[in-house]
């Protein structure tokens, strides 16, 4: 295992869910997401326990499995929401064309946690969201800081904790931290 | 009602009232599906779902196949005693949270919706468009009935929504 990879995972296993009221977290790097994603997705699955629901913007949901395997990580009890890739699966729902359709993303997004917790209330829950940077090219600041707020309500209300993978210049940075309970930097 | 007909060859429907004729066109809607699909969903904007279940008691339809969600008013309940109701407050978010709510637990066979010129009051029209969208496509997608209901006040409002709305429905049926 590479040991930036170690380092961004124990970044991460010493910040996140550090406090029984943290719902909503930010993860902000300059070196892409991957890394990121991966390990915090091995840090909620395989260390806490969580299972959750990933929002497919930039890859699609078999880049995300082949990753999940290829780590060891359990795919069980996992969502994928692909936005504009054709592919399908049992645990994936298909939406839209391209990352532009949000009202479409929130209600199916939101819809597919509360099922989960429907399924399962006393689950530990998670939604993985690594593409604001790509939702921005589709959509204005103020409608995607506004899909933000709305995704982010409802996960609250869903006891469902959020992470948002994001750059350090994020346009929308801003109300991204200032809807997460906790900033982690992953530089 | 014709469009109970209608539902046996399409998906989606809009039906397009008078005014004046909407709550009792909307009521006996709602009766009708309940007597044709057994379980079935009614979101009602405007209408009291106090009024909706009253005439579905008298109906004879039970209280455990018909989910009501009416709009949250302040000092107003929004739903009767018994049976199955929500209320929304009428932000796109959070309708659809309760309607699916709904619809993934109880499985309805028809959703009976309006009048829709209430969501383009309290959401961005656009946003309203596309959570008709999404609603149509997913009642065509899991084989379920959707049923709008349109009571426009004026001849331009009334073209508008038809124009914008006709796009996500297999039919437009206008009931004078």
């Amino acid at each position: 295992m590479p040991t930036h990879f170690r380092d961004m995972q124990k970044k991460i296993s010493d910040s996140l869910l550090q406090s029984e009221v943290e719902q909503s977290a930010a993860l902000v790097t300059s070196k892409g997401a991957v890394a990121v994603d991966i390990s915090v997705l091995t840090f909620l699955a395989n260390e806490k326990g969580y299972k959750g629901v990933v929002l497919c913007i930039d890859r699609p949901h078999s880049f995300y499995v082949k990753m999940l395997e290829a780590n060891g990580v359990s795919q069980k009890g996992m969502r994928f929401i692909n936005v504009g890739f054709k592919e399908t699966g049992e645990n994936v729902t298909r939406i839209g064309d391209n990352p532009g359709d949000l009202t479409f993303i929130k209600i199916e997004l939101v819809r597919t946690a509360q099922k989960m917790r429907l399924d399962e209330p006393n689950a530990k829950l998670f939604v993985l969201n690594d593409a604001v940077t790509t939702m921005l090219l589709y959509s204005d600041e103020r409608t995607v800081g506004q899909f933000l707020h709305d995704v982010n309500n409802k996960l609250r209300e869903l006891d469902v904790y959020e992470v948002n993978v994001i750059e350090p210049e994020e346009k929308l940075g801003t109300i991204i931290r200032k809807l997460a309970d906790v900033v982690v930097d992953m530089d | 009602m014709a469009f109970i007909q209608e539902l046996k060859k399409k998906d989606v429907i809009l039906v397009n009232v008078q005014t004046n004729l909407f709550k009792k066109r909307f009521i006996a809607a709602a009766s009708e599906l309940a007597a044709e699909f057994g379980k079935v969903c009614v979101a009602s904007l405007e209408v009291p779902t106090m009024e909706i279940a009253a005439a579905l008691g008298k109906a004879g339809n039970g209280k455990k196949s018909i989910c009501l969600i009416g709009l949250a008013a302040p000092g107003k309940k929004a739903c009767p005693p018994g049976g199955t109701c929500a209320e929304s407050d009428g932000t796109i978010m959070d309708l659809s949270m309760v309607l699916y709510r709904f619809i993934d637990t109880t499985q309805p066979k028809a959703v009976l919706f309006g009048p829709i010129y209430v969501l383009g009051q309290r959401n961005d029209k656009m946003e309203a468009l596309k959570f008709i969208n999404y609603l149509a496509d997913d009642a065509r997608k899991s084989g379920r009935k959707l049923v709008l209901f349109c009571n426009c006040t004026t001849e331009t409002a009334r073209q508008d929504c038809l124009r914008d709305v006709n796009l996500f429905v297999d039919k437009v049926l206008e009931e004078k």
